[in-house]
């Protein structure tokens, strides 16, 4: 009797409800609308809270960069071999300043802090201005009225291959990159002319204003130049690309000038290389038979060869960079493929990126990722940061890469590079004598190659600007980089 | 033994505020008052730990008795309101007093870290409203004929704005406050109330054709005068809150649809006839680029929301203060940068729960007038917090509207409080018809034996 009653209840109560649920169906989904509304709310904070914490930190109407500028002293920047590169001293008042024991050697890679910041000081500040020690030895330094001592970071740069490189230069500007090929580490950076970023703020005034010299520049990541013959490495990729077969039996009569219509070319000072095959054509560095190499290729493919080598994008350099460009399509008349293929015209390529170039060719194909540091350390040694290798992009193929490295060996064994030739290593390479007015004498020297053939552990590319042939005047500076690298 | 509590304090206002968020939402499965008793004690707790442990850091940091003395009022209110009106009233919803009451702290706390002058009179307001609010439920309950005021009550509210409109004077390039014997009122706070309770009453015997064209010329009215005033915000809010009331009060979904193409293209012809409105699009779609002015705030928010991270710097190691009108547009921002996103998340699941409390209420109820108010003032609540917690986010262009509970300004704060006020007077009234049916069933299961 009762179970019917109690049952008669249920139903009427799940019929209510059900009445209920009808009656407020709008009303629900107006409530779960705005609960979605709310999640794609959380979802979008917690992303923006979490992933622009560094960016947003760097940004210089933060504040926080001062309040912890109060709190923390700004760590030290080391090198790969243990040398401060850079770090904050204060003295007996408390006032702080910032070191470079090294003056210019490392000027436009490590940076400085007094007037804005630039190179490494730059890119790591958020981890030099934090301080990852204990909270409790963070009360105890708070309580005894000390700064924290800020986060360290640890360059990938060696301060011999770094001060060889800048001696090399010597007076002259230019710029000479240093990596290892099969990691990325980036081992020296060296742009001229360079300053001492210990009196920064001194010469701030004629430093800032002086757009002749572009003292502040870094020509290794921002410098952009005609890559003069040594983009021959792309044109002879390109051949050997659309060729895979033939190429080996290329050849060409060089009289010391190449005429198509009204587009004349000659070799370098007026050179005649006679019979050349392919091989000899880039040892030889011969614009005519490159003029002629260049004419072969089909536009479309050449510009893709281009843009695999990453010309025309973004790098991935972590300091700033210009962006480099080949001006080269399927509607390109003659003349600019020809000067595009023995690397004048339009063209313009930073030492930066012909070493990223390079630095694939040595390593089978694949480019490293170029990176500055090695790690960032607490200063009670807790590792907070660590870098390790990691592959960019294939940029050529295995059997590609053997290839080009045959080619740029013979560059030096029988071509314009032969002043490497006889050193305890043997190198690989190709040079450049880039034109950059109408005046044939002037010229930027260009090297870029690698060593040792065998098993390339390093690239070094080399540019001296308005001094001659880079056969001439920097494939000696290079030399000098390897034999300090190879001498330990 | 003090730095380590200044330090760690910030990880235990996190957990205690989510624990009694989860209590909150624990206590939405509960239809009666009754059944929620523990579950409001438990949260009681959790209020009163999560004041106890921000304000041991604040008075640790500050070694002021000021700062102790302020805490011991704003406790004793926190603590007593609850139980006053369960007091007076046997229906009341504690748990919807305790989130009231939460929010009410975590905005306490941060005013209290920005500007301790501007909390006294803050929690000068909150004692006045509370009071205020103790006889509300009773009016709501006694006075029947509430629900057949509909026009005045939209005379009165647009007869307050278009004053402020003509006679106001401009703050921020908004013509929307009105000083009176050196006080200033924000009216379009108090006539959002009014507005409910007059859609409600005109929506409440039903949403056929006549009584939504009626009740949209009111609204068209309202949000007219308030484009004019330049209060953009508030025209938003009050043209939302009129959709989805009669969406909801008339069972047509298509009158949203409507509704979403008519704003949308009010807003693209206010975007083309105002530049105000072009400019916060523009501070919206990047800030960076105007950093210097119009963009200066909203970055300056999302700054200070990057520094405090997950957990916050701590109270008092940060620097809201870089925001301009932190207090009142940006709060959020500054409960973030010292309390941490956690925090931030858990206060908006906070007032979450009280629009889902609301929403609950509005769906069990029979009575057109009461549902409706219960709907639109739901609506009012969290549209409101969305417009203010995604405009000092970049989720949504800035608007400028306060957040309520938590955001600087008297008017704010006294009518946010009134308006909840008038829902436990709902409760209250649900609670009565409750209680009368039982008695109804006894007796017939009396005659029955």
């Amino acid at each position: 009797m009762k179970s019917r009653e109690e049952k008669e209840q249920n139903r009427q109560i799940k019929e209510w409800k059900k009445a209920r649920r009808k009656r407020n169906r709008e009303l629900y989904l107006c409530t779960a609308g705005f609960l979605v509304l709310f999640a794609v709310l959380f979802v979008y904070l917690t992303d923006y809270v979490t992933s622009n914490h560094e960016e947003l930190f760097n940004n210089s109407y933060n504040s926080r960069q001062r309040v912890l500028a109060a709190q923390n002293r700004r760590g030290t920047i080391y090198s790969a071999d243990g040398e401060i590169l850079a770090q904050t001293v204060t003295d007996e008042q408390g006032n702080e300043t910032r070191e470079y024991p090294f003056k210019e050697v490392f000027a436009h890679v490590v940076g400085y802090t007094a007037k804005g910041k630039t190179g490494i000081e730059e890119l790591e500040n958020y981890n030099l201005i934090n301080s990852d020690i204990s909270e409790k030895d963070k009360i105890d330094n708070e309580l005894a009225g000390i700064k924290n001592p800020g986060n360290d970071v640890y360059a990938t740069l060696d301060t011999k291959l770094q001060k060889i490189a800048c001696d090399a230069l010597g007076a002259y500007q230019g710029a000479i990159v240093v990596t290892e090929v099969k990691t990325g580490r980036i081992l020296a950076m060296v742009s001229k002319p360079d300053y001492d970023p210990n009196n920064i703020a001194a010469i701030w005034d004629k430093v800032s204003t002086d757009t002749e010299n572009a003292v502040l520049i870094n020509r290794a990541t921002q410098g952009l130049y005609p890559p003069g013959s040594t983009f021959k490495i792309v044109t002879a990729l390109a051949y050997i690309r659309q060729n895979s077969d033939t190429w080996q039996s290329y050849s060409y009569l060089c009289n010391g000038t190449y005429v198509n219509g009204e587009n004349k070319i000659s070799c370098f000072h007026g050179s005649v290389h006679g019979s050349v095959n392919f091989m000899e054509s880039l040892a030889k560095s011969c614009n005519c038979s490159f003029a002629n190499i260049g004419m072969s290729l089909d536009r479309g493919q050449f510009e893709d060869t281009i843009n695999s080598l990453l010309f025309n994008q973004k790098l991935p350099i972590e300091l700033p960079y210009n962006q480099t460009s080949v001006e080269l399509s399927q509607d390109s008349s003659d003349e600019d493929l020809i000067q595009t293929s023995i690397g004048q015209g339009k063209t313009q390529i930073s030492p930066m990126q012909l070493n990223m170039i390079t630095a694939a060719i040595a390593n089978e194909g694949t480019l490293m990722t170029p990176y500055l540091i090695d790690k960032v350390v607490s200063a009670e040694g807790k590792i907070i940061q660590k870098n390790s290798p990691s592959a960019y992009q294939q940029l050529l193929t295995k059997e590609e890469a053997q290839i080009m490295t045959t080619l740029l060996e013979d560059v030096v064994k029988e071509g314009t590079a032969r002043k490497l030739n006889d050193r305890s290593y043997t190198a690989a390479g190709k040079t450049g004598s880039a034109e950059f007015n109408q005046v044939k004498e002037d010229s930027h020297a260009w090297f870029t190659g690698f060593a040792p053939v065998e098993d390339p552990e390093i690239a070094v590319t080399v540019i001296v600007e308005k001094i001659g042939s880079g056969g001439d005047y920097a494939v000696p500076l290079a030399g000098k980089v390897f034999d300090a690298y190879f001498s330990e | 033994m003090a730095y380590f509590i200044v330090i760690y304090s910030k990880y235990f206002i996190v957990l205690f505020l989510l624990l009694f968020v989860l209590c909150g939402f624990y206590s939405l499965r509960y239809e009666r008052a009754a059944e929620q008793t523990q579950t409001a004690n438990l949260q009681t707790v959790f209020l009163f730990l999560t004041q106890f442990s921000a304000y041991l850091t604040i008075v640790i940091r500050t070694q002021k008795t000021e700062y102790l003395i302020f805490y011991a009022f704003l406790q004793i209110l926190t603590l007593t309101v609850p139980i006053f009106f369960s007091l007076l009233y046997k229906g009341t919803n504690r748990v919807l007093l305790n989130h009231m009451c939460m929010l009410l702290s975590a905005g306490m706390i941060i005013l209290t870290r920005l500007d301790l002058s501007k909390a006294k009179r803050q929690l000068f307001f909150c004692t006045v409203s509370f009071v205020l609010a103790l006889v509300v439920p009773e009016i709501v309950g006694s006075v029947r004929y509430l629900k057949n005021l509909g026009w005045l009550y939209c005379f009165i509210g647009i007869g307050a704005i278009l004053a402020v409109l003509v006679l106001g004077q401009v703050t921020n390039g908004s013509k929307i406050t009105f000083t009176v014997g050196g006080l200033t009122f924000q009216p379009s706070e108090f006539v959002k109330i009014l507005y409910v309770f007059f859609l409600a009453s005109v929506l409440a015997k039903g949403a056929d054709l006549k009584r939504v064209v009626l009740a949209g010329i009111g609204a068209a009215v309202h949000v007219l005068i308030l484009v004019m005033s330049k209060d953009l915000g508030s025209a938003l809010i009050y043209f939302v809150v009129y959709v989805l009331m009669i969406t909801i009060a008339s069972h047509h979904l298509w009158y949203l649809a409507a509704g979403g193409i008519v704003g949308g293209g009010a807003s693209v012809v206010a975007y083309k006839l105002f530049s105000h409105v072009q400019v916060r699009v523009q501070a919206w779609k990047d800030p960076w680029s105007v950093i210097d002015n119009q963009g200066y705030q909203i970055t300056q928010s999302l700054f200070a929301m990057s520094r405090g991270g997950l957990f916050g710097l701590g109270i008092g190691k940060g620097t809201p203060d870089d925001i301009p009108f932190v207090e009142t547009d940006f709060v959020f921002a500054a409960l973030i940068e010292e309390l941490g996103l956690l925090f931030g998340i858990g206060i908006i699941l906070a007032e979450i729960v009280l629009f889902l409390s609301l929403m609950r209420l509005a769906a069990g109820l029979k009575d057109g007038f009461y549902k409706n108010i219960c709907v639109g003032f739901a609506v009012l609540y969290l549209f409101q917090t969305f417009l203010t917690i995604g405009g000092g986010t970049k989720f949504i262009p800035l608007t400028g509207v306060t957040l309520p509970f938590i955001s600087y300004g008297g008017s704010s704060i006294i009518s946010t409080i009134l308006m909840f006020a008038v829902i436990l007077g709902i409760f209250e009234l649900r609670y009565e018809e409750e209680i009368k049916i039982e008695k109804q069933r006894r007796k017939r299961a009396k005659q029955a034996d």
